[in-house]
């Protein structure tokens, strides 16, 4: 059993009958994924700007494929000649010559592809996008999945999950591979943020997906009505295809679902247009159990066991897969991965607290079910309450969120201190005590703005502005955004009227936003109006569309620099 | 000095006997034993010694050993028995098998503590208000380990002159607050001690009830209180309410705003508190003791199991199953104390799917029902008895594992007699302790457990406003049959709490009366129109009981809410739709949007606000648009719609809530009165469709199918009665609105004639204890008798109890002329109706030729003495009334 210690950038390989660690890789930055070819070579992606993929054998890094930004996911086809990458901030997936890391293609996927798997063939990637794209004030959006062509013969194929769709994380096929089953959440962004129970604001699901017609067949909830099963990661399929297992991270357990009993429930008429909004579906075919880990994120099936990581507790959880969904399950068994000390730094108790879906009521979501990917945003509008009823506001990215009082898009709250204790107690309706508060701070504190993929590398490896983002930075500077959008951060913290406030809020001033990361925070402006950045600096209803009237060389430029933030 | 040695004497006593039944004299005529039989073996011990059958008791004694033995001692034992022959002395061997597993079990049975009482279960009547009545005397609050079953338990609290009702433990075991009161004459209040027996205090004080305390996980109390001062609706008793208070007692807060009881709170693992809730919105009476939820702070009033099960009447009681989701309930009969099955609920099957309760205990013959119509009720069948043999008081202790106290209740001239058992959910189980005499009950367990989640905030104190939103009120609406837009406003309806106790006669079940269908005094708060995208977003009153009624375009109902809501002050209560699946998370569906960001503002009714009031919103448009012909001597139809007052009401409320045009056969067939169908009959025949609570339907109201949207009255106005009278629109609004509000007449609950029936009897009086006619009713029932009236239309029959219905009309005390016993009879040519005999009776009937007719003449002397009467003495619906208050007492104890 090889197990990626990201966060100590390294590899484990454990006896997997013991649980003995017989040995330590490290690797040269945080490995994010890992695949075995049937030589021993073990390929690990390791999750930079300047992303590569290190190639293990014998227990030393032999060699490192170059490949494009944040590779987060990968996998070797059955004939083990070929890498499937995919690269998170490049927006792309990679494949590569398994030989000697050869680029063969490289092909769009929709927005940070996150999670891949392959069909049994080879041929087909499935690639799950975590966010998704597009203007959030309107009444439909939602992430998707990518089918790539490993041969890159034909162009990829889109799959859009269900209005709501966001935060995608995990993939797995089905033995046949006739079926994939995506996990992510189902954001109920359409009403007020009034409550949790049944689901009100974040439900958590698996989607069905029938690969032979490219199409969804279901999006099944896996909350109970009275109790989320929040921020689904990992999925897997056992490999007689008895059993779908699922990690939840947030409520800090795993679903056994009874896979031929759900598909033979979705078959029956109207139950798979009705499940992405029913809460009952999932009681009578799955075991909700904890995970006895803490952070359950990644998953093996395998053996009659199954396998979870404990991404916070630094171990593994095995458990034999029950052989119905009758029978009772069986004790899991620890494997410890590192040494039995408590974590005691802040940064990443907070990190914990903030995935953590126990700080909620009845365990609906966590902090990562709104600002999934390291805090940042669903790219989804929310109507919360501190601001009146019927103007939702688009999900803010917690980057520099410590930094840059007041928060909230109308600066309801002073500070980021006020506003983590009014999130648990207004949004996660539960209220934790200071030293969890804190935790979550010190974490958000600690976040690091990921450079740029629009950045270029040079010849040292160091990222910079493009020569045309450094027109931008011209165009930026002779324009006066910099008014408001004062570097460093890029906002001057204060707030403006610039006509942006729409029903309710007319005549309302908006906090100006951070530029940093606006790379990756679309859609922009309060209400999630803009798709784009161009979007933003082409809408002749408010200032900034002013923009419009410079050359289309220099808005391209100035939008550039903007996104090389 | 007595009351000391009173105590002493009965603790003495107490410890005495405290003794394990020794082993050996379990047998199967111990009940437990032979219950555990019954339920493994799927016959009764008696039954199989009627008829051996080896396969059935080897069944038993398999099942008994594989699932719960826990060393090899029982099942080397059972190994060695052979399995070849009836004669085998199976039932022996149960009981031996049996005693070893239940040493092995006890075992594993934490710590407890529980109540002894003299008096078995020492309380009778309807158990939502059981703690207002009369208790019985001498109690005491022990503890005891069972794994240590040769050791006594330990008495840590007696009272020889009160009575203790329940016991709840902190989460850490140790420390108990319980019910106690210490006289039976004094109210019950919150006491906490110590497991040590250190520490009594009491904790609450004044003259109310104080009940059913539990801890809330961040150290504030939650518990019933009759505080709120109000009545229950029908039985003479008060009504109680959730309360919070801190540790000691201070700080108390009102958390609910139901009308009538809310009793047996626990805690779920999430923070919110489950209680079993009593309501009687428009709907069966014996039914509505439902499962819901509620934060400590007020917010969130929730259904969790069962607002639609007919049987069991009540779902009393939930307590969480540590390591599950689901909750343990007593089934229990509505006029009874809490005693019945216990039963699981798993919600995650359906939160009014009779299968997510299932029995596990198998005591009576109560079955999880629901009605197969929604106008199905309750008779009152089995599941509404007393229960002889019943369970009581379930502590769960993980799933599949309970505490209860078992036993039977005194009759028959028998003591009653119940014991506490360790239970599995198969219907094993096995005595705990027992000294052959001592009852025990409510058992706890003392083991530390992990707190529930605390839900932070506490309920607001003062009145003011919330808000509700409706995301979509199609979602639910629509697939019961209403089109997308034909809503054009919901009604916002307050249930005013009962201001005086039930202490006369009922009429209508009424006391005081209100009207021929609700319980209630409603108050119309107005109403909000509906928005094309269905969301409502409105200021309501917060702190108070509300409902609400979608309307169509004409103002008619099309869905009545058949049950209540509330909202704390500064609350946003949100709602998906109206009555759609509980089970579905928000639909997709079109963004909610509001130009202005602010609620609406509910726009009262044009007719009047306040309470519905018959005689100023509905009479008017009677008067109006219908009294030209409907009233006088011989009113066209024979349907008098003036407003001359009748005995309890007036004559067009009689005329439209009782008598139809041509149906007025019921009236002289006394017989009917004895029909569990009376009531209803007449409901469904009347002009206007309204529910009668003790017939009640126990259902949801079907869309499009009640209330003014169904009524003949409606179908009459808008055909435009054949072109005889064009009802304005608002006039129409307010007789819906009337129907709607299920029949009300009266819009007070204060009394002009306390005691007598519905209070409000103006017929009769109470004089010293007693309620006598009126001289003009002794007048008018000689002139009956001596005309022989009698022969046909049998006995004057009055016994001031209300329940004679045929009197309602008949006599008219505004203007005596106009009463139908005078006009029925009489000659057309002389103004009258002219009505004959009744042919088939074949009988002769005494027509009036003229008013000069003798019997005529002393009806109608009569009948002025009574208008004479009723104008010096002016009833509730008139000018001049004056209230006469009667006892409030939220502390009394009832002796029933």
């Amino acid at each position: 059993m090889w197990v990626a210690e990201s966060a100590a950038q390294r590899i484990a390989e454990c006896d997997a009958a013991s649980g003995a660690i017989i040995r330590r890789v490290s690797v040269s930055g945080p490995p994010l994924a890992l695949t075995i070819g049937r030589d021993g070579r073990l390929f690990v992606a390791v999750a930079e700007p300047r992303g590569r993929i290190a190639v293990i054998r014998d227990g030393a890094v032999a060699a490192e494929f170059p490949c494009g930004h944040t590779p987060s996911a990968l996998a070797l086809t059955p004939d083990g000649n070929r890498l499937v990458v995919a690269e998170r901030f490049d927006g792309q997936v990679a494949v590569l010559d398994a030989r000697d890391g050869r680029v063969l293609s490289r092909q769009p996927a929709i927005r940070e592809p996150v999670a891949l798997a392959l069909t049994p063939d080879g041929a087909t990637a499935v690639v799950v996008n975590l966010l998704p794209v597009g203007r959030a004030d309107g009444d439909d959006l939602g992430c998707s999945v990518s089918l790539i062509d490993v041969n890159a013969a034909q162009p990829p194929r889109t799959i859009r999950l269900p209005n709501g769709s966001t935060g995608a994380q995990g993939v797995a096929l089905s033995p046949d591979g006739a079926f994939a089953y995506v996990t992510h959440l189902v954001a109920r962004y359409q009403q007020p943020a009034t409550q949790l129970e049944r689901g009100w604001m974040n439900t958590n699901a698996v989607s069905v997906i029938d690969l032979s017609h490219a199409a969804l067949v279901a999006t099944v909830l896996l909350d109970d009505p009275e109790s989320g099963a929040a921020n689904p990661w990992a999925v897997a399929v056992s490999p007689d295809g008895a059993w779908l297992v699922v990690t939840h991270t947030g409520s800090q357990e795993i679903s056994l679902i009874d896979r031929p009993a759900l598909h033979r429930r979705l078959a029956e008429p109207g139950v798979a247009a009705r499940a992405v909004d029913d809460l009952r579906l999932i009681a009578s075919l799955r075991r909700r159990l904890p995970a006895e880990v803490e952070g359950p994120r990644t998953l093996l099936v395998t053996n009659g066991q199954i396998w979870v990581a404990g991404y916070f507790s630094d171990d593994l959880a095995v458990r034999p897969l029950p052989a119905s969904r009758a029978e009772a399950p069986a004790p899991s068994r620890r494997i410890a991965l590192g040494p039995a000390n408590p974590v005691r730094d802040p940064v990443r108790l907070g990190e914990a607290a903030f995935n953590d879906a126990r700080q909620c009521f009845q365990t609906w979501q966590s902090c990562a079910s709104c600002h999934p990917g390291e805090a940042r945003v669903d790219a989804v509008n929310w109507d919360l309450l501190n601001d009146g009823l019927g103007n939702p506001k688009n999900t803010k990215s917690l980057l520099n969120a410590t930094r840059t009082p007041p928060s909230m898009w109308l600066g309801v709250r002073a500070n980021a201190t006020v506003a983590i204790r009014a999130g648990f107690t207004h949004v996660q309706y539960l209220t934790v005590d200071d030293r969890t508060a804190g935790v979550v701070e010190a974490y958000l504190a600690s976040l690091a703005p990921v450079p740029s993929p629009r950045l270029e590398t040079d010849a040292n490896g160091q990222r910079r502005l493009s020569a045309r983002a450094e027109r931008g930075q011209a165009v930026f500077t002779a324009a006066d955004c910099a008014r408001c959008h004062r570097p460093p951060l890029y906002t001057d913290q204060r707030q403006h009227d610039v006509g942006l406030g729409t029903g309710p809020d007319v005549g309302k001033s908006f906090d100006t936003p951070s530029l940093i990361e606006a790379w990756r925070t679309a859609p922009y402006l309060h209400d999630g109006r803009a798709a784009t950045i161009r979007d933003v600096l082409t809408d002749p209803a408010h200032p900034h569309g002013r923009a419009a009237t410079l050359s289309p060389d220099d808005l391209d430029a100035l939008i550039l620099f903007v996104e090389s933030l | 000095v007595i009351a000391i040695a009173r105590q002493v004497l009965f603790l003495l006593i107490m410890s005495c006997s405290w003794q394990l039944v020794a082993a050996e004299s379990l047998t199967l005529s111990d009940p437990d034993c032979a219950a555990s039989f019954r339920n493994l073996a799927s016959v009764a011990p008696e039954a199989w010694q009627r008829k051996p059958d080896s396969a059935a008791a080897q069944r038993a004694c398999t099942a008994l050993v594989a699932k719960l033995a826990r060393s090899d001692q029982a099942r080397a034992e059972l190994a060695q028995w052979t399995t070849n022959a009836a004669q085998e002395p199976w039932l022996d061997r149960f009981a031996t098998l049996w005693q070893q597993v239940r040493r092995e079990q006890l075992a594993t049975c934490p710590p407890i503590a529980f109540v002894t009482r003299r008096d078995g279960y020492g309380m009778g009547g309807a158990h939502a208000v059981m703690f207002a009545q009369k208790t019985g005397v001498g109690a005491a609050i022990m503890t005891w380990n069972p794994a240590q079953p040769d050791q006594a338990p330990r008495a840590i609290f007696t009272t020889a002159t009160g009575f203790v009702w329940d016991l709840a433990p902190s989460s850490d075991g140790q420390t108990l607050l319980f019910t106690y009161k210490e006289a039976v004459d004094q109210p019950f209040h919150i006491w906490r001690i110590r497991r040590d027996g250190s520490g009594l205090k009491q904790l609450t004080s004044g003259r109310y009830h104080d009940f059913n305390p539990v801890f809330y996980p961040d150290g504030r109390i939650v518990f019933c209180s009759t505080r709120v001062e109000a009545y229950s609706m029908c039985q003479d008793y008060l009504a109680s309410v959730l309360y919070t208070c801190d540790a000691d007692g201070g700080d108390l807060r009102r958390v609910d705003f139901t009308t009538i009881c809310t009793v047996a709170p626990a805690i779920l693992p999430d923070g919110r508190i489950v209680c079993t809730r009593w309501e009687y919105q428009d709907k069966g009476l014996n039914t509505w003791e439902g499962l819901w939820t509620i934060n400590p702070d007020g917010r969130r009033l929730q259904l969790y199991y069962g607002n639609t099960l007919i049987f069991p009447n009540a779902r009393y009681g939930a307590r969480p199953v540590p390591g599950t989701d689901e909750v343990l309930v007593t089934m229990t009969p509505h006029h009874h104390p809490p005693r019945g099955d216990i039963a699981v609920i798993d919600r995650k099957r359906g939160i009014e799917n009779p299968l997510a309760m299932r029995k596990v205990t198998f005591e009576t013959n109560i079955v999880p029902t629901v009605g197969k119509t929604w106008l199905d009720y309750m008779r009152h069948g089995d599941a509404n008895k007393p229960n002889p043999w019943a369970v009581c008081d379930p502590w769960p202790l993980r799933d599949g594992v309970f505490l209860a106290s078992f036993g039977r209740a005194p009759g028959n001239n028998q003591p009653g007699r119940n014991r506490l058992c360790l239970a599995h959910y198969d219907g094993t189980r096995f005595p705990l302790w027992d000294d052959g005499t001592t009852q025990a009950f409510y058992p706890v367990s003392l083991a530390a457990t992990t707190p529930p989640r605390a839900i932070p905030g506490k309920a607001p104190i003062e009145a003011g406003d919330a808000t509700v939103f409706v995301q979509d009120v199609y979602r639910g609406l629509e697939e019961r049959g209403v089109q997308r837009g034909e809503v054009a406003s919901l009604r916002v309806i307050r249930q005013q709490p009962k201001r005086w106790n039930t202490e006369g006669p009922r009429v209508f079940d009424h006391y005081p009366l209100v009207g021929a269908g609700t319980y209630y005094v409603k108050d119309n708060l107005g109403e909000v129109p509906v928005r094309a995208d269905g969301s409502v977003h409105v200021t309501v009153p917060s702190n108070v009981e509300l409902f609400f009624i979608a309307l169509d375009k004409q103002g008619r109902e099309l869905q009545r809410m058949g049950s209540v809501m509330q909202c704390t002050t500064g609350e946003t209560v949100s709602c998906i739709g109206c009555h759609e699946s509980r089970d579905s998370a928000p639909p997709a569906a079109a963004r909610y949007t509001n130009p202005s960001g602010k609620p609406d503002r509910l726009t009262p009714p044009p007719w009047g606000t306040g309470a519905f009031d018959y005689v100023r919103h509905v009479q008017p448009v009677l008067d109006r648009n219908c009294v030209s012909c409907h009233a006088g001597r011989a009113p066209a139809a024979g349907m008098d719609l003036s407003g001359d007052k009748t005995r309890f009401f007036n004559m067009s409320f009689e005329a439209l809530t009782e008598r139809g045009v041509i149906d007025q056969t019921h009236r002289y067939q006394p017989a009917r009165q004895k029909n569990d169908d009376f009531y209803g009959d007449i409901a469904k025949r009347a002009w206007v469709s309204y529910y009668f609570i003790n017939q009640g339907p126990s259902g949801v109201f079907p869309a499009k199918g009640s209330g003014s949207y169904v009524s003949k009255l409606t179908r009459l106005i808008e055909s435009g009665h054949g072109g005889k009278v064009n009802v304005p629109d608002q006039d129409r609004r307010a007789l819906y609105a009337w129907i709607d509000s299920n029949a009300n007449y009266y819009a007070t609950w204060d009394l002009d004639r306390p005691h007598t029936a519905g209070g409000r009897d103006t017929w009769h009086r109470f004089n010293n204890g007693r309620i006598t006619p009126e001289p003009w009713v002794d007048e008018l029932r000689t002139a009956w008798n001596s005309a022989n009236c009698t022969a046909c239309h049998g006995a004057f029959g009055d016994d001031g109890r209300g329940w004679v219905w045929r009197s309602r009309n008949d006599v008219n005390l505004t203007r005596p002329e106009n009463s139908r016993i005078l006009n029925a009879h009489l000659a057309r040519a002389a103004g009258g109706m002219g009505i004959g005999g009744n042919a088939a009776k074949d009988a002769p009937v005494p027509v009036f030729a003229t008013t000069n007719d003798a019997t005529y003449r002393a009806f109608l002397a009569a009948i002025e003495h009574g208008r004479d009467a009723l104008r010096a003495k002016p009833s509730m619906d008139m000018p001049g009334a004056v209230a006469v208050p009667q006892e409030r007492d939220f502390g009394k104890t009832f002796s029933k």
